[in-house]
């Protein structure tokens, strides 16, 4: 792929969207263009099962009329494809219902973020992938009691075009190399629940070491959980991994600061800006501009500029976050992650693992949650998958047909107990472990 | 009138030729090659507190294809349909393939010959949904908020929901399939919210068929959406919260539905069952009560409209109906063509692609436990010390067959009724340990899955259902 050449090709579609859906009628365009070429391998039935690629063009895009919207998306720039996608908007749009506090995103400067764009992982070849996942499945494999049920090695690398008929227009590319594996441990009878990790790389020389060290930690995982017993039920700690602690707290959290949720009446901080919403130890951030965590970008799906911020700050809530519909909708500014943030950081504490585990005479550590999160009333329950079980902070081993309950405004009131190191394992985030307090735990 | 249909028309004219054209490419070819060209519109509509938020529609045209070459599958798509974009990703397929070939350690060893289906299968609802006028469909969807909203006083937010997806797909391969499929899977949903002092809560419903309008709207959960969602989700502002532990419980069809799909289905998917699955080795193995017996099917006889309805599968293979689990035992488990030859088996129509840049996977379709004998209120009248669960919520389940279900709530049963109602319910268990518990089986059947997507690292349109099941599981809850 040449990104500047595809860039260019998108940029040009968009001009001939923007002016042909104007020429139809409408108000205002908003359209975005990608372009994706990847390719993949995948590991099914304890054998490489598939190689495939694909390459596709993907447009969209919203007419507003007469203060009504219409949207419509089409896999080809097909002019004449195009014109058809138009009139199906704006016919869609005609029937929609009036709503004035419609609205684009304005021309904007966007941080250069200097996405990396490996060449060497762009032109990758089928054979340096078969390498690569051999590598992967290698180290997996390399311990007879790990069972991998699926896994696979993809590159994928794109162009993303953003413009609309108010002088906004932004774009991004890159290139990155994903893996993930999904298992369980067996050894004789005793089998554990499945897992998943995942991880990725934007650099191809990067990626061996990286794929190395997930299998390690998958593997170990895994083994942890073989030969699970019976645990005890009890109300009490929980000690939440960073991925959990993003499922269980955090995302619930942010579901309460969207103003789309707020002017719907569904979130509970409608009231509560500056005001304490958790203990003081939690402070929440957005870091859109990293470029090491999946999710940076400089620019909101709509064309709003992203930019850090603090959302809750030593317990006390900063920011709602707004599109430019929500905001026109509630008389502030749009945030540039009307969505949600783009990299979440939540600021460390000052325990290792060890003393977070000793922190409680009963401790359940569990590695997966399978189950229920309810943001509207911060009500969760559900199975805790792979779960480690500790007394005194001595380690018991591992349990099996555990169900962790609770609602998490309580939990915050009960107050939080941070890990002193944060971790991404991959995701959007950068986040430590927390322990939680006031969870029920039930053993089956 | 808006008559989306129009356009799509042309797309339609095209399809028809289709089917020869890729014939014809497929003809030239030496190793086992397949063609899916995929052709999907969607269209969707949703409207919350008076406003649209949604209203859009979205065509998807490509052409998918595998290529069985060097004992090992290569796969590429492209959304060029012409001869020499087919031509040039079945190349690449066949390099893909070429290449990985020198990692496979056991060859891919056959596809199993069967019938494989000519037929071009036009689905009921398909044309008359397509010229139906989506403002028609809008205004449904406009006035089911509308009136959700106006229920009751403690409704502070209602949304209401449709969609369509009218997939029109063609599958031609090297051995003989040469078939057209044109369906349409509609959706129906309502959300509520309601706040009393600080307590805050939601519930939805959702229908979802394969069919047209008529087909969507004579489900029974259709016929009083607005009312059983308000209702439910202000009984839900004053329900309590169990406490946890095993107990005896009747599952609601939808959840009959989800422990079918989610905690037996998967496993004995046999791809799963090769990656060693609890199904594994366990054919013939009494791993039930004797009172289930469990399908999967395509073509089930239960009519509704089920929302996983395949007449044939995405490698031409004619659907008809699996016996997974017959009398408690474990009869058969689901399988494509190459998992059929190793096995030694018929496949079993379960070979399926969500889009035409997707491999097909061993995907259920409409799966489900045969009602039994018992009338609802005979099962009440039985219970005693026993939870009514309703309404299946997500569902998740592990290889080994550990499952968790969300419900959207429970009641205790006393005296032959349903009595107090309980919120926040989760079911886990062993899939079979459940099964082999079923003590009682209704003779009512309902489809109540339709309008759930089955997630196997891309999407399926799938159904489940049967009839009410009384059996042992744990409940989560509050210490």
């Amino acid at each position: 792929m040449h990104p500047q050449e595809k860039q260019q090709e998108l940029s040009q579609a968009l001009d001939m969207v923007i002016d042909q859906a104007i020429k139809a009628g409408a108000d205002d365009v908003f359209a975005s263009s990608s372009f994706i070429d990847s390719s993949k391998i995948n590991y099914e039935k304890n054998d490489f099962n598939s190689a495939g690629s694909h390459e596709g063009v993907g447009v969209s895009l919203t007419v507003h009329k007469d203060q009504k919207a219409g949207a419509t998306s089409i896999n080809t720039l097909n002019p004449g494809k195009v014109a058809e996608a138009i009139d199906r908007a704006l016919t869609l749009a005609k029937y929609s219902v009036a709503d004035e506090y419609l609205g684009l995103a304005g021309k904007s400067e966007y941080v250069d973020l200097l996405f990396p764009f490996d060449e060497a992982l762009d032109q990758i070849s089928m054979g340096k992938m078969r390498e690569l996942s051999e590598l992967l499945m290698g180290g997996l494999l390399s311990d007879k009691r790990i069972s991998i049920d699926s896994a696979s090695i993809e590159r994928s690398s794109g162009v993303r075009v953003i413009a609309n008929s108010k002088g906004m227009r932004a774009f991004d590319r890159g290139s990155s190399l994903t893996w993930s594996m999904m298992g369980m441990g067996i050894d004789g009878d005793d089998i554990t629940s499945f897992d998943y990790i995942s991880d990725f790389s934007y650099f191809l020389a990067k990626a061996p070491e990286k794929i190395l060290k997930s299998t390690e930690t998958f593997k170990e995982k895994l083994i942890n959980c073989l030969g699970a017993g019976q645990g005890e039920s009890y109300k009490g700690q929980v000690l939440l991994s960073p991925a959990l602690v993003d499922e269980l707290l955090i995302e619930p959290l942010i579901y309460h600061m969207l103003g789309a949720n707020i002017m719907d009446g569904k979130s509970k901080w409608e009231q509560s800006l500056h005001e304490k919403v958790a203990p003081e130890n939690l402070t929440i951030e957005d870091h859109p501009h990293d470029l090491t965590l999946r999710g940076c970008t400089p620019f909101s799906g709509e064309g709003v500029p992203t930019q850090e911020m603090t959302l809750v700050g030593n317990g006390v809530l900063q920011k709602h976050l707004d599109s430019v519909y929500t905001a026109n909708r509630r008389g502030t500014k749009p945030t540039g992650n009307g969505g949600g943030p783009h990299c979440t950081y939540v600021k460390p504490g000052s325990k290792n693992l060890s003393s977070l585990r000793a922190m409680s005479d009963i401790l359940l550590e569990p590695s997966r949650f399978s189950g229920n999160m309810d943001p509207v009333t911060g009500d969760f329950s559900g199975v805790a998958k792979g779960s480690q079980f500790y007394k005194k902070g001595e380690k018991v081993g591992p349990v099996k047909e555990m169900m962790i309950s609770g609602n998490l405004f309580q939990v915050l009131d009960e107050g939080l107990t941070l890990g002193e190191k944060c971790f991404s394992d991959g995701g959007c985030y950068l986040i430590p472990h927390i322990l939680l307090d006031g969870v029920s735990v039930t053993s089956g | 009138m808006l008559n989306l249909g129009s356009d799509y028309k042309d797309h339609l004219t095209m399809a028809k030729g289709m089917k020869s054209f890729l014939d014809d490419i497929v003809k030239a070819q030496q190793d086992y090659v397949e063609l899916r060209y995929h052709e999907n519109l969607t269209n969707a509509v949703m409207a919350q507190k008076g406003r649209v938020d949604q209203a859009s529609s979205s065509t998807q045209i490509g052409v998918g294809v595998r290529v069985l070459a060097y004992g090992v599958w290569g796969f590429s798509s492209t959304s060029k349909v012409d001869r020499s974009s087919i031509e040039k990703a079945i190349e690449k397929a066949r390099e893909s393939a070429k290449e990985l070939a020198k990692s496979r350690q056991k060859k891919v060893a056959g596809l199993r010959e069967c019938k494989l289906s000519t037929d071009d299968f036009l689905e009921e609802g398909f044309e008359s949904l397509k010229a139906m006028a989506l403002s028609d469909k809008m205004e449904r969807v406009i006035e089911t908020e509308k009136e959700l909203a106006s229920k009751s006083s403690y409704i502070n937010t209602a949304i209401s929901r449709y969609s369509e997806i009218f997939e029109d797909k063609i599958i031609v391969s090297s051995d003989g399939a040469s078939c057209r499929r044109r369906l349409v899977r509609s959706e129906f949903k309502t959300y509520a919210y309601a706040s009393k002092g600080a307590e805050q809560l939601s519930t939805g419903r959702a229908v979802g068929v394969t069919g047209g309008w008529d087909c969507l709207f004579s489900h029974p959960t259709s016929h009083n959406i607005i009312e059983d969602t308000a209702k439910e989700v202000v009984d839900l502002l004053s329900a309590s919260y169990l406490s946890g532990g095993k107990r005896k419980v009747i599952l609601s069809p939808s959840l009959v539905g989800l422990l079918c799909h989610e905690a037996i289905g998967h496993t004995v998917e046999a791809d799963f069952v090769q990656a060693g699955s609890i199904a594994q080795g366990k054919l013939g193995s009494q791993v039930a009560s004797p009172l289930v017996t469990l399908y999967d099917s395509g073509v089930p006889p239960f009519a509704g409209g089920p929302g996983g309805l395949i007449p044939f599968d995405d490698e031409g293979v004619p659907c008809d109906r699996t016996a997974i689990i017959e009398k408690g035992k474990l009869n058969s488990y689901l399988h494509d063509r190459e998992s059929a030859y190793e096995f030694g088996v018929e496949p079993t129509g379960n070979s399926r692609a969500w889009s035409y840049s997707d491999e097909p996977l061993i995907r259920m379709t409409n799966t489900y436990i045969e009602p039994g004998a018992h009338s609802f209120d005979e099962m009440l009248a039985d219970s005693e010390d026993c939870l009514l669960i309703e309404g299946a919520g997500s569902g998740q389940a592990d290889a080994t067959g550990e499952f968790m279900f969300g419900a959207n709530c429970a009641y205790d049963i006393k005296n032959g009724r349903r009595e107090k109602m309980y919120r926040e319910v989760t079911l886990s268990g062993i899939a079979f340990d459940v099964l082999n518990s079923v003590d009682m089986v209704s003779k009512d059947f309902q489809w109540d899955l339709g309008s759930g997507y089955c997630g196997k690292g891309q999407p399926a349109k799938v159904d489940a259902g049967g009839p009410y099941l009384r059996c042992v599981l744990n409940i989560g809850g509050r210490q």
